[in-house]
């Protein structure tokens, strides 16, 4: 009893560093970790639960708004959009949507296919995989203001780079969560490609059902405004 | 309360009146660099003193003779030369009426020819060519094409060959009627004026006593029925030579239709013939075929190919059969052959515009925002067949620092584009104006100006160009000659006409590249949307900013790399001294 309202008597200075002790140790070394023993530390990240959520949605967090600075100020030769027309929103959206697509669509695969991943899981190591793209992204945004057309390549690497080592931890860390073979986790990602098409129908399906509904209502709504009042 | 409601209409109906200001919207359009519709002035206009049809005075001679308007119902191509004194000739053709209409500069019409003389003097030792001439006989539907023996034998007393060829010893004044021949053209559907060295029998170029190669002046027709094209002198349009059909082994089997055609400085003659896929048809100058070149070829989409290898023989032969297409038309300048034909369909529609080098290969420059293509937006699907697909080009036209303009029948619009691919301006379109371009046949220019062929209402128009268009061509001429500071000088009166003319401010950006101004140029390049000039801006500019600053960074960080060196070797010395110190005493 008396420990813990030692630990709730820290001082400010001491929280202070014990938050930048926490973010040091879980969002960058831990996952660092990861990346370079991914089997290793996928396994420490399920079995000794050393996964965080807050973590994993701050990964989230800093991508979109990594995203939407690569939008915004990656540099002209690889960029020339009109900055008039950048829409936040939509760029986020361009990482939200996917992701959680994903998950739902692989965790529908898995529970067909043995996995032991739960839904969080596949979230939270979906997550912890953008910690390589989030730096690809940010080092790309300083690459393209540096390059002018014919080394437009190297940007490309850069992001290619972080794209893959991204892909790379997603596919060890399925693996690990779910405790499967090589074999079984190809069959599980085509599975999830198709639960992935089947979500996807089912959205334009029902985005055309409400349309209808919507029009249906709209025209009701029409002929009485018309005709009585 | 009542004056307190008034006020509230009135300031209601003040409210409204600023509001819905009757303004005319502008009436032209472009294409900005990512493919939308911008509103643009029209580049090209046409005035009240520039719509010539058969009711206009200018269309009468001093003589009283005037074009008929029975006689000019399916106008089909008009060509317009300059003489060695500056004067312009127009010549129009109606393949309905077969005649040769002859017009100044100015569209004034000067007189009219139905049939061309044909003297045997010009035809001595060339039985072989006679025996191919063909000629019309009877006008309307009536009409039919006939040998040239045979209208000797028909019409002209039952002459033969010999007999046309003995009435040469004769003097021209004293020949009689029946002695007189004429060659009357069937379906006259292009004109074409030039000059070529003339040639002895030898076929060496005759040369006059300074040494310069003596030049015929000729007009070529396109006798579309009769299979041949024509040539006249341009004086005194005597028949000098007739280039018959084809009769070689790749031309066996196809009719020779010809439609429109141009000479080059040597005298070949290339042809548009109806119906022949393979090119566009080169003769030499005697009237020999030579070969086909610039070929439309088709290419196959990838389902196209995978879908015709599934399919049986059967279902290939009723598939509608996929062709090379034709070209529309042609031009020529400096040796380059401009021609615009269809697109196979909307999958394809880059190269409508080509032009072609003397190998036959299309070297046209494409740097613009898009190929040059005419309207980039247009109906995809629909019933409609006449909105459908890409423009429809007809006509093209090349001026003197290489900017051409096409004509586009499906839309009735000028799309002018310059040597460098950029669409510069649009003009034109349909209506029910006479001002209004419907069907375009034939567009020329004349200095700046364009006179246009409309074959749906009958009319010359000649297009005018806009203010802003004279500053645009003014600024494109310039830039053409490599004259970098003036063409900026008149970019920048073109974007204080129109801030929104994107290319304008890459041709600023040229001008500030040129003189090493790299950072404005590389803001005008940004504005105008150009990349790659952009690209090559900021590498200038970033090796310069690296040639400034590298050697004192580097020594800078060579001496700090240095010292910290130095600094460690100094301690790790000193500390490795305490060390075996200390070990020293721990032992």
């Amino acid at each position: 009893m008396n420990e813990t309202v030692a630990v709730e008597k820290k001082s400010f200075g001491e929280r202070v560093k014990s938050f930048f002790r926490f973010v040091y140790e879980e969002g960058i070394k831990f996952p660092a970790y990861i990346l370079v023993h991914p089997i290793k530390g996928f396994d420490i990240f399920k079995r000794e639960k050393r996964g965080k959520m807050s973590i994993a949605i701050a990964f989230l967090l800093i991508l979109c708004f990594v995203q939407i600075l690569e939008a915004q100020y990656s540099g002209y030769i690889v960029n020339p959009r009109n900055v008039n027309e950048i829409n936040s929103a939509m760029e986020i959206s361009y990482i939200v949507v996917p992701l959680l697509v994903f998950t739902v669509a692989n965790w529908s695969a898995t529970s067909f296919l043995d996995g032991k991943g739960k839904m969080n899981e596949i979230f939270m190591m979906v997550c912890y995989s953008f910690f390589p793209l989030i730096f690809a992204k940010v080092f790309g945004i300083i690459v393209s203001n540096v390059i002018y057309q014919a080394e437009a390549g190297l940007y490309v690497l850069v992001l290619g780079f972080g794209s893959f080592l991204m892909l790379y931890m997603v596919f060890f860390g399925l693996i690990s969560i779910h405790e499967y073979g090589l074999l079984r986790c190809l069959a599980s990602l085509l599975l999830t490609l198709l639960a992935v098409l089947i979500i996807a129908f089912t959205a334009v399906l029902a985005y055309d059902l409400f349309q209808k509904i919507y029009g249906f209502v709209y025209t009701i709504y029409r002929e009485i405004t018309l005709r009585y009042i | 309360m009542k004056k307190y409601y008034k006020i509230m209409i009135a300031s209601l109906l003040l409210l409204l009146s600023i509001t819905f200001v009757p303004a005319k919207a502008a009436v032209g359009y472009n294409y900005s660099h990512d493919g939308r519709l911008i509103y643009s002035t029209v580049g090209l206009s046409v005035t009240a003193d520039g719509i010539f049809t058969v009711i206009s005075d200018r269309w009468t001679n001093e003589a009283g003779d005037k074009v008929e308007s029975e006689e000019f119902k399916s106008p089909s191509d008009l060509y317009l030369f300059t003489e060695k004194n500056g004067e312009d000739v127009i010549y129009i053709v109606d393949s309905g009426s077969n005649i040769l209409y002859v017009f100044d500069g100015d569209v004034n019409f000067k007189y009219k020819l139905r049939s061309f003389e044909i003297r045997p003097e010009d035809f001595l030792n060339k039985e072989e060519m006679l025996s191919k001439i063909k000629t019309r006989q009877g006008t309307g539907s009536d009409a039919k094409s006939i040998s040239f023996a045979e209208y000797l034998r028909t019409q002209k007393e039952n002459k033969r060959i010999e007999d046309f060829l003995e009435v040469a010893d004769k003097a021209y004044e004293d020949r009689e009627e029946h002695e007189k021949f004429y060659i009357n053209c069937f379906e006259l559907s292009g004109v074409y004026r030039s000059l070529r060295p003339k040639l002895d029998d030898n076929g060496k170029p005759v040369k006059d006593e300074e040494g310069y190669p003596v030049m015929d002046d000729l007009i070529y027709l396109c006798d579309k029925k009769n299979n041949q094209i024509v040539i006249v002198d341009a004086n005194n349009y005597r028949v000098v030579q007739v280039v018959p059909a084809p009769e070689t082994i790749n031309f066996s089997g196809k009719t020779f239709l010809p439609r429109k055609l141009v000479t080059d400085a040597k005298g070949r003659i290339y042809v548009i013939s109806e119906g022949v896929y393979e090119g566009i048809m080169m003769f030499w100058p005697d009237g020999e075929f030579s070969s086909f070149i610039g070929v439309n070829y088709v290419k196959l989409s990838f389902w196209q190919i995978f879908w015709r290898r599934l399919m049986t023989e059967e279902q290939i032969r009723r598939q509608h059969t996929i062709v090379n297409t034709t070209h529309t038309s042609l031009a020529i300048k400096n040796q380059f052959i401009y021609t615009t034909s269809r697109a196979i369909d909307d999958v394809d529609d880059s190269r409508m515009i080509k032009r072609l080098n003397a190998e036959g290969k299309d070297v046209l420059t494409r740097n613009g925002y898009h190929d040059p293509k005419g309207d980039l937006l247009y109906a995809r699907t629909g019933v409609d067949q006449n909105l459908l697909g890409p423009s429809r080009f007809s006509a093209i036209t090349v001026n003197d620092y290489g900017v051409y303009t096409v004509a586009d029948e499906k839309s009735g619009r000028l799309f002018t584009y310059d040597d460098e691919g950029y669409l510069l301006y649009i003009s034109g379109g349909r209506g029910n104006e006479f001002r209004d371009l419907n069907n375009p046949v034939a567009i020329c220019y004349q200095g700046d100006n364009i006179i246009a062929l409309d074959a749906s209402s009958k009319a010359v128009l000649r297009f005018v160009p806009t203010d802003i268009a004279l500053v645009i061509n003014k600024a494109v001429k310039y830039h053409y000659e490599g004259n970098l500071v003036a063409s900026s000088e008149e970019w920048k009166n073109v974007i204080a006409k129109n801030p929104n003319y994107e290319y304008a401010y890459i041709g600023i950006g040229k001008s500030l590249l040129n003189e090493k101004r790299y950072q404005e140029a590389m803001s005008y390049f940004k504005t105008g949307h150009d990349v790659k000039y952009y690209s090559k801006a900021y590498k200038l500019y970033r090796d310069q900013v690296v040639g400034k600053y590298f050697t004192p960074v580097f020594t800078v960080g060579a001496v700090l790399i240095v010292a910290l060196v130095a600094y460690q070797t100094y301690r790790n010395i000193r500390y490795k001294d305490k060390d075996e110190e200390t070990g020293e005493g721990d032992e």
